[in-house]
């Protein structure tokens, strides 16, 4: 039975536009701070990674998913370096979610974002968030087989 | 006289209320349990008028025939007062068929009152023409005495309060087997009432389910979580056959883990031939920009990578002619000139690649 007020909308943009994205964050990460050391690899590793998720966010929903939100403000925060550690209340809503299903609770940890959100909101932002990085896997798998000589 | 008639209305609840819901009758036998609030209150000024006539002769009426006591006092042009009923009708739907059920359904409820009500007029019209043989003598009495109209009507009050319990007894067993149907028939037209109500309530209770907001508000969160993962169902590769939420979700956190580490395992791929993709990237990007002012560029037709070129339509599905055919050339383009600057040394070898071992990097 769908819901009559608000319908569910897990459509993706184009697999071009995650190319476009992916591609311009990869530029603007090497000029930010370039690859200049060939030995930290692992550095560029974890740079490259965030520069696929975060143009993934951007492509996908921008600000408009919770997801995409989520990540694009953890990305944001470790951009400044600003590392606040949250402080551990156990209010009712926590203590309440722990007697859930602990299948929805690693969803939770899996999806951006999904601390906060109704079940079946993380559901939704899931399905979206899956699909999303099908996409991306596929652009990579495009760039990687371009690029790796055989 | 209004707020009079309204008094009389009010005594006349006090009536229904001690007897109970049992007063409520379809048949024509308890019908003058129905029609003596209509009446006190619609056509009670003719009976006012000529009130007095009953302080001689109603006691005996009512005690020789409860049925029709009430029906004596009507003068004979009260079947002209019929059209007026649905006046009448509210105050009825509260003290008469005011039962269980009747308090939350309303208009509905006001309709079958109706529709009983018309059928109590014309079962009325018998009891009229029996009454009226031993009344009509009465009548012309009535028209003397009018200023002693209030407290004959209140006199008539107490009588009628006193009459309930007679009528209780009476017909009691009728009046069970009439409430049963009744209440069926309010079953019905409960069901059809929700209908409307739908846009705002979303679920109903099935039988012998819970009814209280708490469980329909479960139950609606439950119902939009199980649609959810239907949709996700459909969305996981082999998750069609599985029943069963637990194994479900453990399926769908499968696949999102091992597309997060398919994309952490092709970002190493990418780092590792970073060097090359460090140096071109600003290049490709320039070319990305310029492709995309000049659309017309024939780069589907021309190169020579055909292995490469198979990869690429699969992956856009045409939604937007307008926007899709720029990005797909921009990609093409780009790694294109990728291969054009010499990364890829052999691009026959570009064939070889096979489309499953793109989707699926070995992990």
């Amino acid at each position: 039975m769908a819901s009559p007020d608000k319908p569910i909308n897990t459509d993706v943009p184009e697999k071009n536009a995650f190319a476009l994205h992916f591609l311009q964050t990869l530029s603007n990460l090497r000029t930010q701070n370039p690859f200049n050391s060939p030995n930290k690899t692992n550095d560029r590793v974890t740079k490259i990674k965030k520069a696929a998720y975060v143009s993934m966010a951007r492509a996908a929903g921008g600000t408009n998913r919770l997801w995409s939100r989520a990540l694009l403000r953890r990305a944001a925060k470790e951009d400044n370096k600003i590392v606040r550690l949250r402080k551990k209340r156990v209010t009712w809503q926590r203590r309440r979610r722990n007697q859930r299903a602990p299948e929805v609770e690693r969803l939770r940890k899996l999806v951006p974002g999904g601390g906060g959100m109704e079940t079946s909101k993380l559901m939704e932002e899931t399905a979206h968030y899956i699909k999303c990085l099908c996409m991306q896997v596929k652009v990579m798998q495009c760039l990687v087989d371009g690029l790796s000589p055989k | 006289m209004g707020g009079e008639s309204n008094e009389d209305e009010m005594r006349f609840k006090h009536g229904d209320d001690e007897s109970g819901i049992s007063r409520v009758g379809i048949t024509s036998v308890p019908l003058y349990a129905k029609a003596d609030p209509f009446f006190s209150s619609a056509d009670w000024d003719p009976v006012v008028n000529g009130g007095g006539f009953s302080s001689s002769h109603y006691p005996s009426m009512a005690m020789d025939n409860p049925g029709m006591s009430c029906f004596s006092h009507y003068p004979p042009s009260s079947g002209s007062g019929y059209p007026d009923m649905p006046a009448s009708l509210v105050p009825f739907g509260d003290c008469g068929g005011g039962g269980q059920i009747g308090h939350f359904l309303g208009s509905d409820k006001k309709g079958e009152n109706v529709g009983r009500l018309i059928r109590a007029g014309e079962s009325h019209e018998d009891h009229h023409q029996v009454s009226d043989d031993g009344v009509l003598g009465a009548s012309p009495t009535r028209k003397r005495r009018q200023p002693e109209a209030e407290s004959q009507r209140n006199k008539k009050a107490v009588e009628e309060f006193q009459e309930d319990p007679q009528r209780g007894s009476d017909q009691s067993q009728k009046k069970h087997k009439n409430d049963q149907s009744k209440e069926t028939m309010n079953k019905e037209s409960s069901q059809s009432e929700e209908a409307p109500k739908e846009n705002y309530i979303h679920m109903r209770a099935r039988r012998g389910q819970a009814t209280n907001s708490h469980s329909l508000a479960e139950r609606v969160r439950r119902e939009k979580i199980s649609e959810r993962m239907r949709l996700l169902q459909e969305l996981v590769p082999g998750c069609n056959k599985i029943t069963g939420k637990a194994v479900m979700l453990d399926e769908i956190i499968n696949y999102v883990q091992s597309l997060q580490q398919q994309v952490e395992f092709l970002s190493m791929k990418l780092a590792t031939v970073n060097p090359e993709l460090n140096v071109d990237i600003d290049r490709i990007l320039a070319k990305d920009l310029l492709q995309s002012r000049d659309r017309n560029t024939p780069t589907l037709g021309l190169n020579p990578f055909t292995g490469f070129q198979g990869t690429i339509p699969n992956i856009s599905t045409t939604a937007n002619p307008q926007y899709h055919p720029l990005p797909q050339t921009t990609l093409e383009s780009e790694l294109q000139s990728l291969y054009q600057m010499g990364f890829v040394s052999n691009p026959s070898t570009m064939s070889s690649f096979s489309p499953n071992g793109r989707l699926k990097p070995e992990l």
